[in-house]
């Protein structure tokens, strides 16, 4: 019995009044696909929302969602608990030293060397939320496992009812100071402690959504006022039209109260 | 709802900073440490505009989430900036960011990690330097306020309104200045009123009275006068200045008498905490 294939489609896009380069989210989809090709071998998605408040956000998103790739796509047993994912993310932290010494080599060079007021921040490092999930295609369905710290959203959808919805499950659960993982974070019983992990089964017919904070929440305070989310959500996914998904947001941002932030959209539509 | 437009590049907000320096400003501050009211208003100024440029820095430089004005009053009117920025009224924060007049290195303890304490230094950037000389012309500073906040809403009219914040240590020397407050907060964007908010710097000692909704436990007409003529903190500020642990009544106003060094610091920071920078 062979599993039904997984449709990737994925959209991003930044927060108004941000150029697309500026955006802080981040993901990462292994092994690399052309847009919208069937997939029918073990899958890696990781995404990752850096913190605006905090500097060097975007690369530490871009350089977390591609390393926490790499090692679930090695094992993904890694997120079966807190202290395997824990060992997931380390290799990042223990690479954003070095990536910071080229960083700031490369600015001086370039006669354009760091200010007093980026000290502070540069001390801190920087933060971004992290959902990682691994899936593997099974008997006429996918086994998936997923691991989170922070806000950005797995949703699974069966005939337009929501099945699962990890780590946030309520439009109540969205605030300002979500967990996050830090770039100088070298305590790793610390993250395994907070990390969150779930696991279940994809049906030919799912729909699975992977989204950072803004969409997450839209998604739960219409579901919430008894407003489906979701075909919205497949129909701009069936047409795989940036400027289709663009206008989208715009549209939600402003007449339908989704908040303006970097906006990320991974659909997986299960039987392709 | 009024005050909840979103700051950002296109939509900045706006603080006017008025800051009295008449000659009473070189006595010392009441309260328990030693300190000229002068030298305690700029430094707090200094350190917050510090702490406004470090939390809007990103990669590429300050992002132009505000725009400041430091305006003094005292022998003349006029702008308090020093250094490269001397005689600008609104300058984008960042040009503040990239212009202090000089940058002091101070030393500061930071945690060692093994629960200790390790000496650094860390810079001090400072834009305007103490000045005590001359009376209290408030109604001037006002008038000069409100030209400074009216030429800001004809070319940001939709934004979060102007905030002007004024550090005084005593009564206006040019007369009652309730009108020309008013000019002030008669002014709007489409997002509400311009606020004006007060300080009074205490030099007496005794408690400080901060963000009351009320004037009866004033002590005298000219802090009713001061009260009278501040606006209500607007919701967000209001939450985090209980959350800041302050007894915030149900409408309190922007208010500070009698503020000793904590309660100056503790003005600025919530009189400028707009909604969350986007």
């Amino acid at each position: 019995m062979s599993s039904p294939p997984a449709r990737v489609t994925v959209f991003k896009t930044a927060k108004a009044g941000s150029r697309y380069e500026e955006c802080e989210d981040a993901l990462t989809v292994l092994p690399r696909q052309e847009p919208q090709s069937d997939v029918v071998e073990p899958l890696v998605a990781v995404v990752c929302d850096g913190a605006s408040e905090s500097m060097l956000a975007r690369d530490w998103a871009r350089l977390l969602a591609r390393s926490v790739a790499d090692e679930v796509l090695r094992d993904p047993s890694l997120l079966a608990d807190g202290a395997g994912f824990s060992q997931a993310t380390k290799p990042s932290v223990d690479g954003w030293g070095p990536w910071l010494e080229d960083y700031l080599a490369t600015r001086e060079a370039d006669g354009n060397p760091v200010q007093w007021y980026h000290r502070d921040g540069l001390a801190k490092g920087a933060f971004a939320t992290v959902l990682a999930v691994a899936a593997v295609p099974g008997d006429e369905c996918w086994h998936w496992s997923a691991a989170a710290l922070g806000d950005t959203c797995l949703f699974q959808v069966r005939d337009d009812t929501l099945i699962a919805a990890f780590p946030v499950s309520e439009a109540a659960g969205f605030g300002l100071t979500p967990d996050l993982l830090g770039s100088r974070n070298h305590d790793t019983e610390l993250i395994a402690a907070r990390a969150q992990v779930a696991r279940g089964i994809w049906q030919e017919g799912d729909d699975v959504y992977l989204v950072t904070d803004a969409v997450a929440a839209w998604c739960l305070t219409l579901r919430e006022a008894n407003r489906m989310p979701w075909p919205v959500l497949e129909s701009l996914s069936a047409d795989g039209d940036a400027e289709a998904f663009q206008a989208w947001v715009d549209s939600a941002r402003a007449r339908d109260g989704m908040r303006n932030d970097d906006t990320t959209l991974v659909h997986l539509r299960i039987g392709g | 709802m009024p005050y909840s437009a979103e700051i950002s590049r296109t939509n900045p907000g706006c603080f006017v900073f008025l800051v009295d320096q008449s000659g009473s400003m070189s006595d010392p501050i009441g309260g328990d440490a030693p300190g000229r009211k002068s030298d305690v208003v700029a430094d707090a100024i200094n350190r917050l505009l510090t702490e406004l440029s470090i939390k809007c820095a990103k990669e590429e430089g300050v992002r132009d989430y505000f725009h400041v004005a430091v305006i003094g009053y005292g022998h003349s009117v006029g702008s308090a900036w020093a250094g490269a920025l001397a005689g600008r009224d609104l300058v984008p924060l960042s040009e503040v960011a990239d212009n202090p007049a000089r940058v002091e290195e101070r030393a500061k303890k930071v945690p060692d990690g093994a629960g200790g304490l390790v000496e650094t230094t860390t810079s001090f950037p400072v834009w305007m330097t103490p000045t005590a000389n001359g009376g209290t012309p408030m109604n001037e500073v006002f008038r000069y306020a409100e030209k400074v906040v009216s030429g800001w809403l004809d070319r940001n009219p939709g934004g979060f309104p102007p905030i002007v914040l004024n550090l005084t240590d005593g009564e206006s020397t040019d007369g009652d200045p309730s009108a020309t407050a008013a000019g002030i907060t008669s002014l709007a964007s489409a997002d509400g009123g311009v606020l004006l908010f007060n300080l009074h710097v205490s030099g007496a000692g005794g408690s400080s009275i901060v963000f009351p909704d009320r004037d009866d436990s004033l002590p005298d007409a000219y802090s009713r006068l001061l009260f009278g003529i501040s606006s209500v903190l607007p919701g967000h500020m209001r939450s985090y200045a209980a959350a800041q642990g302050h007894a915030v009544g149900e409408a309190p106003r922007g208010f500070v008498y009698n503020a000793d060094i904590t309660s100056v610091v503790q003005f600025l920071d919530i009189g400028t905490r707009a909604t969350a920078l986007r």
